[in-house]
């Protein structure tokens, strides 16, 4: 095992918002309490919501706080003796239940209102340290926070997570603050000066022109190995609007889920992005059911109760060249050879499978005729192949040796491209474990990208 | 002070969602008289909502083709059925 303890120079990320900078690091933590008055914090945050005239979603976030019926239920709660967390969560439920049932822009929204909403509970008057010196660091920022860091205008900020289409990215970017996403808080120091290269996604400790950025950006779909083999790496894309990774690190989409797309109009989904990608996009038909939905789980509710919805997603990916199907949960070769004539009768012609059912992997060898490629969900497999309750285990379990068997088993009997979506390629053990293994393909998360680029070009056969 | 009331009807897909019901609201707040939206339910009782409360007008759930009643009382109330009718009916919410 290498060591990892030196504080690294350089530090890779995604560049969110171009730009570059230097400045004192701050790093944010559980906001304190506010003192004042609730609904005086609700009004000033009112004001500075309403500056945002062209912002639909910053005026639909300043109506609620205003609204006399939010704020009558909020004091209703508080009234009662409820906590203020608590009181925001009651008070919002019906406003938040009508989203998440009806509304197709606002579905994803609802639990980021409610975010919002405590946020400004929490830090709508507190007092940051922060000004045109700061780079802001922090796990993740909402509206009222990218408000605050606009007007104070910081130099940069660092975030760990943000997904693209989230609103406090449009306000940093219509701001012009360079900002990085995918680094670990924990990396930083208080008060240290960094540099920020928004455009790279760089966040270095010495000035950014005094090294090759080169060195430490990864783009591209195919990387090779220290002994010269190729290796594929796609990324695993939760919601449509993410495909913003695919574009910045100029890759293709190895698992679009599409569970959040049940609750959404298709068209209104902007597949021109994902066309133009030029690289593979395998969309996941819905994998609903178990512990994720209610209900059963398992391949065939696609031709049954969620037939009409998998035919829309069947014409979307007939319209675009580089898009392919895969049907997750799949059991057996039969199951298999009804998804390829249903699929092939209406015109799609390739056609992937989930290996995450272990009947399914010990028998690939006979679903060869029906199948295109094969994706293995490691975390279902595993699960269902040790018995083990999904979720509860640590992802280093599963590099295991008899695992590793059946895993073997599937890309050896496989004569299609097998490649590997499941969490354990966006591990740094478990990645080097599935190249040990003979895998090549991987379709990993976006902050895993880089780091999984350059286990493989450090990869030899021999160790 | 006089009420003044006119029908409309929803003419975008996907009805009064969230960002319909922001541009409702900020409009209807910007007018001075009483505004309320009425919607029939399929048992003949209705639900009427204060237009200037978004909380409110999401509470409709009114897909396309809804048939709505704009009321309005106040010493602006004809400008605003005028104004709220008009984003309704003929900009529809600057959606398909």
């Amino acid at each position: 095992m290498r060591s990892n303890t030196r504080t690294e120079e350089v530090l890779t990320g995604v560049g969110l918002v171009p730009g570059r900078a230097k400045g004192r690091v701050f790093v944010f933590t559980t906001p304190p309490r506010i003192e004042e008055d609730f609904i005086g914090v609700l009004d000033r945050m009112a004001g500075d919501l309403e500056k945002e005239k062209e912002d639909i979603f910053a005026q639909f976030v300043r109506l609620i706080i205003t609204d006399q019926t939010f704020r009558n239920r909020l004091k209703t709660c508080l009234d009662l003796g409820v906590s203020e967390d608590e009181a925001v969560d009651i008070a919002l439920r019906p406003l938040v239940e009508r989203l998440r049932s009806a509304d197709p822009f606002f579905a994803r929204k609802a639990q980021e209102i409610v975010q919002i909403i405590h946020d400004i509970l929490h830090n709508g008057t507190f007092d940051l340290p922060i000004d045109e010196d700061t780079v802001f660091v922090a796990e993740r920022i909402s509206i009222p926070l990218a408000l605050k860091l606009k007007t104070r205008k910081v130099a940069a900020v660092i975030l760990k997570e943000l997904s693209s289409d989230s609103h406090a990215a449009i306000i940093l970017a219509n701001a012009h603050i360079p900002t990085v996403v995918g680094i670990d808080p924990a990396k930083f120091k208080a008060g240290e000066v960094v540099y920020v290269d928004g455009e790279a996604g760089i966040v270095s400790r010495k000035p950014i022109d005094s090294f090759d950025r080169r060195e430490h950006i990864r783009k591209g779909r195919i990387f090779m190995t220290a002994d010269g083999e190729e290796v594929e790496i796609l990324l695993n894309v939760d919601i449509p609007e993410d495909v913003f990774w695919a574009e910045r690190y100029e890759t293709g989409v190895g698992l679009l889920r599409t569970e959040y797309l049940l609750s959404v109009d298709l068209g209104r989904v902007d597949w021109e992005r994902f066309a133009r990608l030029n690289a593979p996009v395998i969309i996941r038909a819905y994998d609903v059911g178990g512990e994720k939905f209610h209900g059963t789980r398992g391949a065939m509710r696609l031709l049954n109760d969620l037939k009409e919805k998998f035919d829309s997603l069947l014409r979307i990916v007939k319209r675009y060249p580089n898009f392919r199907i895969m049907i997750p949960m799949v059991d057996f070769p039969d199951t298999a050879r009804t998804f390829y004539d249903y699929v092939t009768a209406r015109g799609v012609r390739d056609v992937g499978f989930m290996v995450e059912v272990p009947s399914f992997a010990w028998s690939i060898s006979e679903v060869n005729d029906y199948a295109t490629f094969f994706s293995v969900g490691t975390n279902d497999l595993w699960a269902f192949f040790t018995g083990r309750e999904r979720g509860t285990s640590d992802i280093k379990e599963q590099v295991n040796p008899v695992f590793g068997d059946l895993l073997r088993h599937v890309l050896n009997n496989s004569q299609r491209p097998v490649s590997v979506c499941g969490q354990l390629a966006s591990d740094e053990d478990g990645l080097r474990f599935l190249l040990s293994l003979g895998y090549r393909r991987f379709s990993v998360s976006p902050s895993f990208f880089v780091k999984a680029a350059k286990i493989v070009e450090n990869w030899r056969k021999d160790g | 002070m006089s009420k003044v009331v006119r029908k409309v009807r929803l003419r975008n897909k996907l009805g009064l969602h969230a960002r319909p019901s922001t541009q409702i609201s900020s409009l209807a707040g910007q007018f001075e008289s009483n505004i309320f939206l009425i919607k029939e339910e399929a048992d003949g009782s209705q639900m009427k909502v204060n237009a200037k409360s978004v909380f409110g007008v999401m509470m409709l759930t009114a897909p396309m083709g809804t048939e709505l009643i704009i009321e309005a009382e106040g010493p602006d109330a004809e400008e605003a059925v005028e104004a709220l009718a008009h984003l309704i009916e003929v900009v529809k919410f600057n959606e398909e």
